[in-house]
């Protein structure tokens, strides 16, 4: 993280808990302990940790995707631009626009074709998409599946592969044109070829948006990531640039985890 | 594996497979020798006539109707409870869907009879439909419910995640992941509707056989063929055996096509 870059997105003492249905708070599991972090404008920040740490919990906090799972709560706030996103008079609906999520298991509404779901964000809203059929295009070659699918546009988003209906879910997110793109390993079933697109696009969109990715695969947050954190037990141990954590991290937890010491499981 | 214990596998998959034949058979058979004998009296009592078709016509209207009164209620109840009530109402709106979901049909007739049918005048198609809806209105209602409960998590969250206000999701993600079977419950609970009688006991004015219906009367098959049956007069048995075997050919019908619009996929 550039010293000069602006805070696009400031976490502060983010608590985030599950309770079982009809318990009270006080039994539920915590999965993030007070997280404080600056997501720089405009920059990738790579989000690493073992399976269970708080990553994906992290992500669902920031565009408010996190309440939505029955007895999960938060606490502590959120800044977008300065304005807590948690605040009495937002709109989660208006914060999870503005801030995009790509989900970690690949979630193509089942019911809309491949075209469908790439304009979906629109198209559900009731919105007008002036030059649709260019945006579907412009969008699939940008994740690197338009050649795959061009020919079946009209199949549904579920007929698709696996690794094609990640990139589907990405292009349907980048289609919304987010100021914020919170990515929750987009490349986790994909292969060598397909990954190399999706970060060369990482690439195109740096100085454009900010994007916070999740990544268990270090190497490609070494490749992608301006500032890396690390996670662990729902902490942040360390937030440096990419070079300063993969080179000389300050902390033994994060040095073991780099050096594959412990915990270092792939997906879950 | 040897050849023994192979030849006992094929002989008690056989076994299964023949007992489960005999116990569809056994359900089978009531529907059928039901259809039979309706068919075979009212023939051997010359019970076919042009007006029963007057009363199938008036009980597809009824139904129409009482589908049009229950099914957008019990929709939104069912929509209510699953999305948007506090954990305490949806306890309570599920609790009175089910006691009245069981409730005996009868009741509905006296009720609307009690209330509304004293301001609808001579008419009686419309309590009668009332009737029927409130028949309707609790079974949709839970069905919509737990076919909601049923959608994947993970769907809403997808919509949920690009940003879509929540009834928008409700309204266009998840009701539209379960509308085939909404279709099938709907058709199913139209069928059921059809058969009904007790409900239009009270709301129909003066109960009349299937000889005193006349066109235009709205009369209901169900509830003539109660009454014809109850006559002592041949043949007035004989238009009810033929209306029995009306009601149940719709009826059967209406349910077959329910269950293959359910079972579609979306
Ligand atoms: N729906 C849920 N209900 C209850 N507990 C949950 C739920 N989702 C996550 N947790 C718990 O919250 C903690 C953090 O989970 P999270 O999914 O954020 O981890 P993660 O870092 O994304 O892991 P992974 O790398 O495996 O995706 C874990 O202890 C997990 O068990
Ligand atoms: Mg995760």
């Amino acid at each position: 993280m550039s010293a000069s870059a602006r805070a696009k997105v400031v976490v502060e003492d983010l608590r985030a808990w599950f309770a079982a249905p009809g318990r009270p708070a006080s039994e539920a599991t915590s999965a993030l302990s007070g997280v404080s972090m600056r997501f720089a404008e405009n920059e990738v920040t790579a989000l690493i940790g073992p399976s269970g740490s708080g990553k994906s919990t992290l992500l669902r906090c920031i565009n408010r995707m996190h309440e939505v799972t029955r007895g999960a709560g938060v606490g502590g706030s959120v800044r977008l631009d300065g304005v807590d996103v948690y605040g009495a008079k937002v709109d989660p609906v208006e914060v999870r626009r503005r801030i995009g999520l790509v989900f970690q298991r690949p979630n193509p509404l089942p019911m809309l074709s491949v075209r469908e779901n790439v304009l979906a964000g629109f198209r559900l809203a009731g919105e007008p998409v002036p030059q649709a059929e260019e945006l579907v295009e412009s969008m699939l070659r940008r994740v690197a599946l338009w050649d795959e699918v061009k020919d079946r546009l009209d199949r549904p988003g579920t007929s698709l592969s696996g690794g094609q209906q990640q990139r589907l879910c990405i292009a349907r997110c980048l289609a919304l044109r987010p100021e914020v793109m919170l990515m929750d390993e987009p490349c986790s079933a994909l292969d060598p070829v397909a990954t190399a697109r999706i970060e060369e696009l990482l690439n195109e969109l740096r100085s454009k948006i900010t994007i916070v990715v999740v990544t268990h695969n270090l190497q490609q947050a070494a490749r992608v990531a301006d500032s890396t954190a690390f996670l662990h037990q729902g902490e942040l141990i360390e937030h440096e640039p990419t070079s300063v954590v993969f080179t000389n991290p300050r902390d033994p937890r994060t040095e073991n985890y780099i050096t594959g010491r412990f915990g270092r499981t792939t997906g879950s | 594996m040897t050849h023994t214990s192979g030849t006992r596998r094929a002989r008690t998959d056989r076994l299964v497979s023949w007992a489960g034949a005999l116990a569809f058979a056994g359900l089978l058979a009531p529907v059928l020798g039901l259809v039979l004998w309706s068919l075979l009296e009212a023939l051997a009592l010359g019970g076919f006539e042009l007006r029963l078709f007057a009363a199938l016509v008036g009980s597809l209207e009824l139904c129409a109707l009482a589908l049009l009164f229950g099914l957008p209620t019990g929709l939104l109840a069912g929509l209510h409870v699953a999305e948007l009530a506090g954990p305490r109402v949806a306890r309570a709106v599920r609790m009175i869907a089910d006691v009245l979901a069981g409730a005996p049909p009868l009741l509905f007739g006296v009720l609307v009879h009690s209330t509304v049918a004293s301001f609808t005048g001579a008419s009686s198609l419309l309590p009668s439909a009332l009737a029927l809806g409130l028949f309707i209105a609790p079974a949709m209602a839970r069905a919509t419910e737990e076919l909601l409960s049923l959608v994947p998590e993970g769907l809403r969250e997808a919509a949920l995640g690009l940003g879509l206000a929540p009834w928008r999701v409700v309204l266009f993600v998840c009701l539209p992941s379960v509308r085939s079977s909404l279709g099938g419950v709907a058709l199913a609970l139209g069928a059921r509707a059809l058969g009904e009688a007790a409900p239009l006991l009270f709301t129909a004015g003066a109960v009349r056989g299937l000889g005193a219906a006349v066109f235009g009367d709205s009369p209901s098959l169900a509830l003539g063929l109660y009454a014809s049956m109850s006559s002592a007069d041949p043949a007035e048995q004989g238009k009810a055996w033929a209306a029995a075997f009306v009601l149940l050919v719709t009826v059967v019908a209406a349910s077959a096509l329910g269950r293959s619009v359910g079972e579609r996929r979306a």
